[in-house]
């Protein structure tokens, strides 16, 4: 067994580095546009209490929904390929981020809200010196959720022709190879760890020196 | 020169939290707001800043009505401390107190020269801490830092909410000590908010007793001890006050300001016109070279039988500081059997007199006043 696999890895290398590129884009991708939507999103609802509760439920929702299903829900929208498949992973990413970057922003304490505001600091101000550096560190654990979230998810999205490295497992389904199951599923797992490694040590990085003593 | 003019507050619940108050606080002095938790301190203070908007009323600041001056530059313009400090976390001690030069486009230069400059005044090493964190700070150091952030701009202004009322009784003392000494370089015009009475006595020139949102009594800490206006004030004035009242009361607060000086060649007559010209029968004598000779008394001379007025100087015995207590000032005036004592400043000039009769007049204030005796009974539910 153990033979097959190295056999296998060492005649196809070329193919594999593909499929897991083919994978990182497709996870990148829509981790990318679920931060550009969620970031924001989650900054503006610290603002608006009543509808954030709406929206964080709305989002919530979308969570729960399996992501076979959802992955399946795409098809008649959007049909199949690259595109369906960003669009659920990006549905999927949108709630730790937004969730994370909330609850980093609204924990600020009204102490130093008001302290920056006594400073004569605009709304602007207060959110790029104060609000968003101490909340860094908690955007950021949310990317990093969301991105092992979406790294297993594209694996599934084999199913409506994404690629990746979900379709080598759904072949060695198919055919009852084992060696493309192993292969597939190691290679997946393997990179949810080094994107979460990655994505630590950004955390590390770019929490400001004066949270991190803590 | 901070004016309330007939400045109310009602919040949306229709809480009112503040009725009515005109105080004016002069320019360098300290007004200290006092009162029950929840009788409109905070509110008050927070209205000469605009974090609150008074419901009716105006706040007039050096003559101008708050309301006309935009958010930013009134706020840049008053320094702002609180309970809770609220030190930027994610910023160094010296990006802190940058903040409002930082906000006002100081030139880097100039922010980094001012914020050594206020380390260096609130007592801390600027090179050990300008890169420290808030984290790695006692609340001490960071009440300091507090003080020194809002400083930094240079403010005529400084609004300071139970400042020290989240510190150990002890390094409380030494904060309010070298307050003292920093506001006494620096001359802010403050608003100060406490619920400690001892702290009202110590730091205010002046005391605001506060009640649900009424003014009950504005006056000097020595009139507040002395004629309560009421037992509301009596009662918040508390027990031992007699005893705390002089332990609390600087000298700087009883003695006659300024007396007039003469120099130790005048002659009588032109002494006692001084006298009469300022309306205290005390003089100051001089030498030629301003060093402190001694004092006359107004009943030492009035039937003087020498013009020259050599004979009928009292010699100085000892100086008192500004800051020394109202009752270290009575025990060195039996130790050294002497009836007046010059006050002087840190830079050794003399302030003010105090005299015998000054003393025992507080004393006597207080004995006198029925409401003041220790022994009586203090309505604790007394209302205002
Ligand atoms: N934002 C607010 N909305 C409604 N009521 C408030 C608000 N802030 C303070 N109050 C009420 O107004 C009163 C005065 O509050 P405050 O000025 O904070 O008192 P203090 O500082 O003297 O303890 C209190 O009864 C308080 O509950
Ligand atoms: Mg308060």
């Amino acid at each position: 067994m153990y033979q097959l696999i190295v056999e296998y890895c060492t005649s196809n290398w070329e193919q594999l580095v593909d499929l897991t590129l083919e994978h990182v884009i497709i996870t990148g991708t829509s981790v990318l546009l679920a931060i550009i939507v969620a970031v924001p999103l989650g900054i503006v609802l610290t603002n608006l209490k009543k509808v954030a509760t709406l929206i964080m439920g709305l989002v919530g929702i979308l969570q729960t929904i399996p992501s076979m299903a959802l992955l399946a829900m795409m098809i008649p929208l959007f049909g199949i390929g690259f595109k369906p498949t960003v669009i659920a992973l990006f549905l999927y990413a949108l709630l730790p981020i937004v969730r994370n970057t909330y609850t980093g922003v609204k924990e600020v304490t009204p102490e130093l809200l008001e302290a920056a505001k006594a400073m004569g600091m605009n709304r602007l101000q207060v959110l790029v010196k104060v609000q968003i550096p101490i909340a860094l560190p908690v955007i950021i654990a949310g990317i990093r959720t969301a991105t092992v979230i979406c790294v297993g998810t594209a694996a599934l999205a084999a199913l409506i022709g994404a690629g990746g490295l979900g379709s080598l497992i759904y072949r060695g389904l198919q055919q009852l190879v084992t060696e493309y199951i192993v292969v597939g599923a190691v290679l997946s797992a393997l990179l949810a760890l080094i994107f979460d490694f990655i994505l630590g040590v950004i955390e590390i990085v770019l929490t400001p020196k004066g949270l991190r003593l803590r | 020169m901070i004016k309330f003019n007939n400045v109310s507050k009602t919040y949306s619940n229709s809480k009112v939290a503040v009725k009515n108050l005109n105080i004016q606080v002069k320019e360098g002095e300290t007004c200290v707001l006092i009162g029950p938790s929840g009788c409109g301190k905070s509110t008050t203070l927070r209205m000469v800043n605009r974090l609150i908007e008074p419901t009716s009323g105006d706040i007039y600041i050096n003559g101008k009505n708050a309301h006309d001056i935009t958010n930013t530059d009134l706020r840049r313009n008053i320094g702002y401390v609180i309970q809770e400090i609220a030190l930027f976390p994610n910023m160094t001690v010296g990006q802190n107190i940058a903040l409002v030069p930082e906000l006002k486009r100081w030139p880097k230069k100039r922010q980094k020269k001012r914020v050594m400059e206020l380390l260096d005044l609130i007592g801390l090493q600027p090179h050990e801490y300008i890169n420290k964190y808030p984290c790695e700070l006692s609340g001490g150091e960071k009440q300091r830092v507090g003080v020194a952030r809002a400083l930094s701009a240079d403010p005529p202004i400084m609004l300071m909410d139970e400042p020290f009322g989240a510190i150990d009784p002890i390094t409380r003392a030494r904060l309010q000590d070298e307050f003292l000494v920093i506001q006494e370089k620096i001359k802010k015009t403050i608003i100060f908010v406490t619920h400690d009475i001892d702290e009202a006595i110590k730091m205010g020139d002046k005391i605001a007793i506060m009640c649900e949102g009424k003014l009950i009594q504005y006056d000097t800490p020595k009139v507040i001890l002395s004629n309560p206006r009421n037992s509301f004030v009596e009662n918040f004035i508390g027990e031992n006050r007699t005893i705390k009242w002089l332990n609390l009361l600087s000298v700087e607060k009883i003695m006659i300001s300024n007396p007039p000086k003469v120099s130790i060649n005048e002659k009588v007559n032109s002494v006692l016109a001084k006298m009469y010209n300022s309306g205290i029968p005390y003089c100051v004598v001089v030498d030629n070279s301003e060093n402190l000779k001694g004092f006359i008394s107004q009943k030492n001379i009035i039937k003087a039988k020498q013009t020259n007025i050599q004979n009928y100087i009292c010699p100085v015995k000892e100086k008192l500081k500004k800051t020394t207590p109202v009752a270290e000032a009575i025990f060195r005036m039996f130790s050294n059997n002497t009836n007046i004592f010059p006050v002087v400043d840190e830079h050794d000039k003399i302030k003010g007199l105090v005299t015998t009769e000054i003393l025992s007049s507080c004393v006597n204030n207080l004995n006198n006043n029925p409401g003041i005796k220790e022994e009586q009974s203090i309505n604790v539910s007394a209302h205002c």
